[in-house]
C-alpha cells in the first residue's frame, strides 16, 4: 500500500464519521468538506511528500491592518506548539489555519482529532483578532469571514 | 549568554509558555546535556535545562519539551514588527511555505515585536549528530531570511496559490 493509498483510507475513514460515505481525493489531490461554518480542504502535500495537508480559512485580513498580522504571529506560538496548527497568510491576504498529517500516523481516528484540533485552534485565533480590534476600534480594519467561500480550493 | 533573547525573562517566558504540563522534561532534557557535552557548549546549558546554542553570528534557544521527546529551537530575528508592520504579514506568508521555513513556523513570543524562527526537533538519545544536522539547517534557513531582510526591497511574496503546493510543519 502506498502512502497515498494510506492517507485515502484515512481521508475515507474520516468522511465516514462525518457520515460522509464518499469523502474522495479528486485528481488534484484534494478534497473538501464542510463542519459547521467551517470548510476544511485537504491536499495530498508535494512539500513535504507524504503527508497531508489540511487547511481551514479564519479571516480575511484588510490589506491595510497592521495590528492583526503581529498579533496572529503572536497567538501562533501556542497553537503551533500545540501541534492543533500553524498560521498562515495565503497570496489573497486570507488567514488560514493549516496542519499536516504523515501518512505513517494516518488514520480515521487520527485525522478525525486533528480535524478537531485545528477547528478548536481555529476558533480561538479568530476570537483573538477579534479582541484586537475591540480593544482598539482605530484598527477595526479586520473583515470576518467565517462563513466566507474557499479561498484555495 | 542570554541577553541576545532578551536574558532571563525570555526564559521564564518560555518556561511559562511551555510548563503548562509539568510533566518529566527528563528525556529531552538529558539528551540536551548530552549534546552540549559532545559539542563542548556545556557553558550554554541554563538551570531548567535549556541550552544557547550559537553559530554565524546568530543564537539559538534549545528547549526541551515536558510531555514530549522533542526540542523546540529557535531563533529571533531583530527585527521590530513595530517598526515594520509590512514584515509580519511576510513572516506568516512563509508560514505557508515549508521550503521558506525549514518546516517550522515564524511565532511572536509572548508580547515580544519580534519574530521567532521556531522549529520542534525530535531527539533520540545517542543521536548527536543527526540533532547537530537538524539544528544546522534551522540556522541556516534564519541566516537566509537575516541575509534577505538586508536587502533593501526584499521579495516575499508567495506564488500564487502556494498554500495548495507547499506547506509547513506538522
Amino acid at each position: 500500500m502506498t502512502d497515498t493509498d494510506t492517507l485515502s483510507d484515512a481521508l475515507r475513514a474520516f468522511g465516514e464519521v462525518c457520515g460522509l460515505s464518499d469523502l474522495v481525493f479528486d485528481d488534484d489531490g484534494v478534497a473538501g468538506i464542510e463542519v459547521g461554518d467551517n470548510q476544511v480542504t485537504f491536499f495530498l502535500s508535494e512539500d513535504p511528500v507524504d503527508h497531508l495537508l489540511i487547511t481551514t480559512p479564519i479571516a480575511q485580513l484588510d490589506p491595510a491592518d497592521t495590528q492583526s498580522p503581529r498579533k496572529l504571529l503572536r497567538t501562533n506560538f501556542a497553537s503551533w506548539l500545540s501541534g492543533a496548527m500553524t498560521v498562515g497568510l495565503d497570496a489573497n491576504g486570507a488567514v488560514v489555519g493549516a496542519a499536516t498529517l504523515p501518512a505513517v500516523a494516518a488514520s480515521g481516528e487520527a485525522l478525525t482529532e486533528l480535524v478537531r484540533e485545528l477547528l478548536s485552534a481555529a476558533e480561538k485565533t479568530r476570537q483573538a483578532l477579534l479582541d484586537v480590534a475591540t480593544a482598539d476600534p482605530g484598527t477595526d480594519l479586520l473583515v470576518r469571514t467565517k462563513r466566507a467561500a474557499t479561498p484555495m480550493a | 549568554m542570554t541577553e541576545h533573547f532578551g536574558g532571563t525573562d525570555m526564559s521564564m517566558q518560555l518556561s511559562a509558555l511551555l510548563n503548562g504540563a509539568a510533566h518529566s522534561a527528563d528525556m529531552a532534557k538529558a539528551f540536551l546535556a548530552e549534546f552540549a557535552a559532545a559539542k563542548g557548549i556545556s557553558d550554554g546549558l541554563l538551570d531548567d535545562g535549556m541550552l544557547m546554542a550559537e553559530a554565524e553570528g546568530m543564537e539559538m534557544m534549545l528547549v526541551p519539551l515536558p510531555d514530549r521527546p522533542m526540542v523546540l529551537a529557535t531563533v529571533e530575528l531583530e527585527v521590530d514588527l513595530g517598526e515594520e508592520p509590512d514584515l509580519a504579514r511576510a513572516f506568516l506568508e512563509a508560514n505557508l511555505d515549508w521550503a521558506a521555513t525549514g518546516g517550522g513556523t515564524f511565532a511572536s513570543l509572548g508580547e515580544e515585536e519580534t519574530p521567532h524562527l521556531c522549529r520542534l526537533i525530535f531527539v533520540q538519545p545517542g543521536a548527536v549528530e543527526a540533532f547537530a544536522e537538524e539544528v544546522a539547517g534551522v540556522f541556516e534557513v534564519a541566516r537566509a531570511w537575516l541575509e534577505a531582510l538586508d536587502e533593501e526591497e526584499p521579495d516575499f511574496a508567495p506564488e500564487e496559490g502556494a498554500v495548495a503546493q507547499n506547506w509547513m510543519k506538522a
